[in-house]
């Protein structure tokens, strides 16, 4: 009998478990964009090649139990000049070894923006790219709309944080130390309240 | 009882399961072409490396005609004269490209094909087979010629064939070219042809530094003169250099008994012999973009 009230309490505690995932959703109009300069010219490098997550738990959005996870293919970065995505490849980000970047980490500070809904947050993770990880907090804002979770952040990297040479673009003209990075993408949900 | 807890189980599993995430990573699926040189070709021939498509190559070439042997008074060659290559080439598709080139020697305006045809994706031994398919107009007419510019007996034709390696880690490039050539010498009464074997290895020190050597012997064929105004007969190319790269340059530095650039005239063979020491300057820029 004591079993029994027991699986009783289980069913019940389970039935009030709530829990959203959203899923990057790889069919749309996703952009991973960085932007690097020199002295005398800046260029971009892109892809639509991003994957991920965001998980929570609770009723209310992002209420508990934050989890997020983000991770880019590096070989599918282009510039625009296959060598310099070579170079990129081999020399810089060094592909073969360490072929996917990734952010994973939490929610810090969600604040709704007036009666939509939009999100302004600030997330804190570590991000991994070319066998390093380092603690980063990065800014964002997350709208919903139609069933679509769409995440944009602008943040900057520095090269020697990843223990990554500064490669020479233009002839012994050194590219600079800092990377600037731009994502846009959306998600979609694929389970809530899975009890 | 043993119904209970089987039941008991299945639900704190599915509870277990339920607080976390269910996203499953999936394996990165692009697969990247096989890059073996680091450039499309190498000071005299090409590699198995394709541009990009939409990509552009721009090259320029000097061979510097006196020998290093006349020391400062001609510079030790740089004084001049100079057989000079312009070429452009451009990605049709990411394994097919286009150049056009122009050597002031003879005034050969050259075409050329590439195809990238297979990759052999191995830890150990990758290697990739292109081939090449190039036309060559000599626009010059020399006095004492009677034909006209565009007179059938002023073109070349060449077909090559690259097979490319790549071993120890990517620092020791191989490359094979067998090359055929058709109407070796344009003012050859009856026509004639050269078929040659190229051989080059480049050894990658560091992402920047790299030195090479090839060689182009004369299988069979002709190996004559391709100008009125040489004398003697061709001989065995040989070149020794380094290349330098930085960003989207490449700069071959070489010393070389070959002064002639355009495929339809580099494959006859050696201006100059080896042996009477006649080693000449010369160098090579291309540019990616």
């Amino acid at each position: 009998m004591r079993l029994l009230k027991i699986i009783l309490f289980l069913f019940l505690f389970i039935s009030l478990t709530f829990a959203d995932e959203w899923h990057v959703k790889k069919d749309s109009d996703n952009l991973v964009k960085f932007t690097s300069s020199t002295t005398v010219l800046d260029f971009d490098g892109t892809t639509s090649n991003i994957d991920g997550y965001i998980y929570w738990e609770g009723k209310k959005i992002f209420e508990r139990k934050i989890e997020l996870y983000f991770e880019v293919d590096l070989n599918t970065v282009e510039t625009g000049i296959g060598k310099r995505d070579r170079d990129m490849r081999e020399d810089v980000l060094e592909t073969q070894k360490w072929q996917t970047t990734y952010f994973k980490g939490t929610i810090k500070n969600v604040k709704k923006n007036d009666s939509t809904n939009n999100y302004s947050v600030k997330v804190l993770g570590k991000m991994f790219i070319h066998g390093v990880e380092k603690e980063l907090e990065i800014p964002g804002v997350i709208k919903i709309k139609n069933g679509i979770m769409n995440v944009q952040t602008k943040f900057s990297i520095y090269l020697k944080d990843f223990n990554i040479e500064a490669p020479s673009l233009l002839a012994f003209i050194k590219v600079a130390q800092e990377i600037k990075l731009d994502l846009n993408f959306n998600l979609e949900k694929t389970r809530e309240k899975d009890n | 009882m043993k119904l209970i807890k089987t039941v008991l189980i299945i639900i704190i599993s599915n509870f277990l399961l339920a607080a976390q995430p269910k996203w499953k990573k999936t394996e990165p699926n692009k697969k990247i072409d096989l890059e073996l040189f680091h450039a499309t070709q190498t000071a005299n021939f090409p590699t198995t490396e394709s541009l990009q498509k939409g990509n552009l190559m721009y090259e320029i070439s000097h061979r510097f005609l006196p020998s290093i042997k006349d020391g400062y008074d001609e510079l030790y060659g740089l004084d001049g004269p100079t057989r000079i290559r312009f070429a452009l080439g451009y990605g049709i598709t990411d394994h097919l490209m286009v150049t056009l080139g122009r050597s002031n020697n003879t005034d050969n305006l050259d075409l050329q094909l590439k195809q990238k045809v297979f990759q052999f994706y191995n830890k150990d031994f990758p290697f990739v087979i292109s081939i090449v398919g190039g036309i060559s107009w000599n626009t010059e007419v020399p006095p004492g010629i009677n034909r006209s510019r565009g007179d059938g007996d002023n073109f070349q034709y060449y077909g090559q064939l690259i097979f490319n390696t790549m071993l120890f880690d990517k620092k020791l490039g191989i490359g094979l070219v067998p090359s055929y050539l058709q109407n070796s010498f344009i003012y050859a009464i009856e026509k004639q042809h050269t078929f040659t074997l190229g051989t080059y290895i480049q050894y990658y020190f560091n992402r920047m530094w790299s030195l090479w050597v090839e060689y182009n012997p004369v299988i069979t064929g002709y190996r004559g003169r391709i100008r009125l105004d040489e004398t003697g007969t061709s001989h065995n190319s040989l070149a020794i250099g380094v290349d330098i790269e930085t960003g989207g340059h490449i700069f071959h530095l070489m010393v070389t008994n070959n002064a002639r650039l355009n495929p339809s005239q580099y494959l006859v063979g050696a201006d100059r012999s080896v042996s009477d020491d006649m080693w000449r300057l010369g160098f090579g820029i291309l540019r990616y973009f």
